[in-house]
């Protein structure tokens, strides 16, 4: 009985949501409303505008920054959170052996890969505005690398090498960077955030130094996450 | 009509099912990781969803590169690179809360 009812009423909220889609314009047709609004501007004039072909990371960094300044903050919120809740984790001084060691081939590998890896992610998030990728990319690269580190030597030896200590730095960066480079239009007479009184080669630096923190503390971040997660498995 | 027009928005009505999809794991399953998963599934469909309104016919991908002038629309996808952030700071945060309920539980068992 509860079976039939759920089913009904997941049907009558596909009915609505399929009426919808009956009334949705085809799909890339040049003449949407989506594509003809806000879209030509961005397209004919963001590379000028903002010296950065990559039309994304132009939105993000330039026409949308408050944007990008809202999720540093909530990320930074979830960190907090989660702190909170659980607590930072604690180096052990008797190492926990791993429950099944990993062969001396994945170990190997591993150690020749990771600065490959790391050179990639400084790569993707430097480059950001000139190729495809970006700050938030180039920083899950980063914490892509520090998990399957912790998931291969196991987590204690991920805990020594990349310490609590080092990495607070950098996630109470993430918001302060923002706001103080956002200030920093104040004094040539623009408003918060607006980048575009400079000239073009200290608005590059601009955009460098962004996609920078932005790659930093948000891979960090995820990172950290990992290990307060990663911290409950042990106990 | 109504047909064609259905199978040109087959991506929208993909991303409807998974939506359902989730909706179903959210809303009437009660483990509560399979709740979790759900809320993920149902951030994919709107991330679907998203990218396929903007979508544009034979678009490049939004990278100027010379003498190309159909580009698909950037706005969506730098949106969508937003709301993947977000959607990993609300499942961090969703697990840290369940794993809490799960130790509470255990706690209240003894």
């Amino acid at each position: 009985m509860r079976k039939l009812g759920s089913f009904l009423f997941l049907t009558l909220i596909g009915l609505f949501l399929l009426l919808t889609v009956l009334e949705m314009p085809i799909m890339g047709d040049p003449a949407n409303p989506s594509n003809t609004v806000t879209t030509p501007r961005y397209i004919s004039e963001g590379a000028r505008e903002t010296n950065c072909k990559n039309l994304v990371s132009a939105i993000m960094l330039n026409y949308r920054s408050y944007d990008t300044m809202g999720e540093m903050v909530a990320i930074f919120t979830v960190l907090a959170a989660a702190l909170a809740i659980l607590g930072r984790e604690k180096a052990k001084r008797g190492l926990s052996p791993l429950k099944v060691e990993p062969s001396p081939l994945i170990k190997i590998t591993m150690v020749i890969y990771i600065p490959f890896f790391i050179v990639f992610a400084c790569y993707v998030a430097i480059n950001g505005c000139y190729s495809v990728g970006g700050g938030f990319q180039g920083g899950v690269i980063l914490a892509s690398v520090i998990i399957i580190f912790a998931l291969i030597f196991g987590f204690d030896e991920a805990v020594k090498k990349f310490p609590a200590s080092k990495r607070v730095f950098f996630e109470g960066l993430a918001v302060l960077y923002f706001m103080l480079l956002g200030l920093m239009s104040l004094f040539v007479g623009g408003n918060f955030l607006n980048l575009n009184l400079f000239g073009s080669p200290v608005r590059k630096l601009f955009t460098l130094g962004l996609e920078i923190g932005i790659g930093l503390t948000s891979g960090i971040t995820i990172a950290s996450l990992f290990y307060i997660l990663k911290k409950v498995e042990r106990e | 009509m109504m047909i064609t027009r259905v199978f040109s928005n087959l991506i929208y009505v993909a991303s409807m099912i998974l939506f359902l999809i989730g909706f179903y794991a959210v809303a009437l399953r009660p483990n509560l990781i399979k709740k979790i998963i759900g809320i993920n599934i149902m951030e994919t469909s709107i991330f679907l969803f998203l990218i396929g309104i903007g979508n544009r016919k034979g678009g490049a991908a939004p990278l100027i590169v010379d003498g190309v002038k159909n580009y698909v629309n950037p706005l969506p996808q730098a949106v969508v690179l937003m709301a993947l952030v977000v959607g990993v700071g609300t499942t961090a945060l969703a697990l840290i809360l369940a794993v809490k309920l799960f130790e509470r539980e255990e706690e209240e068992q003894l």
